[in-house]
């Protein structure tokens, strides 16, 4: 009954996010909003091992710039490695930034003929403030425009760092040809540094990123499997649902691409939310307890091996536990928190074996 | 190699001066290579094209 009341809500929120986006209104509507906002208090998915990654990569890419800037001695080597440290961050959540930095440093070379311009002929002449401000607002405020739409912000803000970091690199207003050369050399040294470093270190395929997504969410269904204690409501779905939101993309990208075709991570999230369930009835019902805590650490098994080989159909000998436990609940006295742990375990079978038939004589003679 | 060229009063290093043809060689080359199919034999394409383009400046500079 709890969860057929559970499916109306749902039918009925998609249902009102679907007229709201269909009338065209910003934000989402006023009960949903709070709905969102509180699932938002607990933390989301983090990959502590990519972040790791990308910083190794970063400071392989700065001590490769400051080696050479050591061992050539130019003074605008300094230049150089303040660019290649930005660029290795700034791209570091995409799983392959290197085309973004490739925009980026398309756009620097593009933005070098309109800092010269404006270095070398038009700073010098302006004599007043009113005359600066009068001479730069016309790029500025154009690039500004494009900076606001979405679609070109990428490469307006590349032009706009090219052309206002070579006009705030001469604040001691010495603007001749050889500085300027030194210091547009080195910002485009250090961005191309950053982009061939990152490609051969830090590139990672949609695919290898999707498993790593994967076998993250099976090693927590498998923690939520191992608990003795009931698992706090909220933090396991944002954390899954997080890692659908991140998964689907790059499932899309990689296309029917062998053991990912047949991924379906909202499955996975039903099972753990089931898990939770019967994790949560637990304490209360504690006749059929061993038949439960023997499908646990079944299940914790079955996915702690998902998550170190990956993909894999689950054995049977888990479908004969989930089983032995619904008969083992047929058996308890009839309670809240019974009908809620059969709900659950139903849900679990129906989601790790949608096909396997149910034998309704044995729950049946059980119950008598 | 003479370490460094006067361009119109610049002392430009004619590393720098390799470097940039090295890099023009590349773009052309990247093309016929990938459309031959070498990269489908070679393991890992980024660090192929930095090996080839770091062959390509000694080449160069070599000559110079």
């Amino acid at each position: 009954m709890h969860r057929l009341r559970a499916t109306l809500d749902v039918h009925q929120d998609c249902r009102d996010l679907h007229d709201h986006v269909a009338a065209g209104r910003h934000g989402l509507p006023a009960r949903l909003d709070t709905l969102a906002r509180r699932r938002s208090d607990t933390p989301f998915h983090i990959d502590r091992g990519m972040a790791l990654w990308s910083g190794a990569a970063a400071v392989v890419a700065i001590l490769l710039v400051c080696a050479f800037w050591i061992l050539t001695g130019w003074p605008s080597g300094a230049a150089a490695a303040m660019m290649v440290a930005v660029f290795c961050s700034f791209f570091a959540t995409m799983d392959d930034p290197a085309p973004g930095i490739r925009l980026f440093l398309v756009f620097t070379l593009l933005s070098v003929p309109a800092a010269a311009l404006y270095l070398l002929l038009v700073l010098p002449a302006a004599t007043s403030f009113e005359m600066l401000a009068v001479a730069m607002a016309p790029s500025f405020l154009l690039l500004g425009v494009y900076i606001g739409r979405p679609e070109t912000m990428g490469r307006a803000m590349a032009l706009t760092f090219g052309i206002g970091g070579a006009l705030s690199l001469h604040d001691i207003g010495s603007a001749d040809f050889p500085s300027f050369l030194n210091s547009t050399l080195a910002q485009i040294m250090g961005v191309a540094t950053a982009m061939v470093v990152t490609q051969l270190v830090r590139s990672v395929g949609a695919a290898w990123s999707a498993r790593r997504l994967l076998r993250a969410g099976w090693a927590e269904l498998a923690e939520l499997a191992a608990r003795t204690r009931a698992p706090e409501p909220g933090r396991f779905e944002n954390r899954m649902l997080d890692r659908i939101g991140l998964l689907s993309p790059r499932l899309a990208l990689c296309g029917p691409l062998g053991d990912l075709a047949a991924i379906d991570a909202v499955n996975d999230l039903r099972i753990g939310l089931n898990i939770a369930d019967i994790q949560r009835a637990r304490p209360l019902l504690d006749g059929s307890d061993r038949c439960i805590a023997r499908l646990m650490e079944g299940l914790r098994d079955h996915f702690r091996a998902l998550a170190r080989l990956g993909a894999a159909p689950p054995p049977p000998a888990l479908l004969e536990r989930i089983d032995a436990a619904i008969a083992g609940l047929a058996t308890a006295p009839p309670a809240a928190q019974r009908e809620r742990a059969l709900a659950a375990l139903a849900g679990l079978r129906r989601s790790l074996f949608p096909d396997a038939p149910i034998d309704r004589s044995l729950v049946l003679e059980r119950a008598a | 190699m003479t370490a460094e060229v006067d361009i119109a009063g610049l002392l430009v290093p004619t590393l720098l001066l390799s470097m940039l043809a090295a890099w023009l060689l590349m773009l052309p080359l990247r093309r016929l290579l990938g459309r031959l199919g070498a990269y489908r034999l070679v393991w890992h394409p980024p660090l192929f094209n930095l090996a080839l383009f770091v062959m390509l400046t000694a080449g160069l500079a070599a000559l110079w």
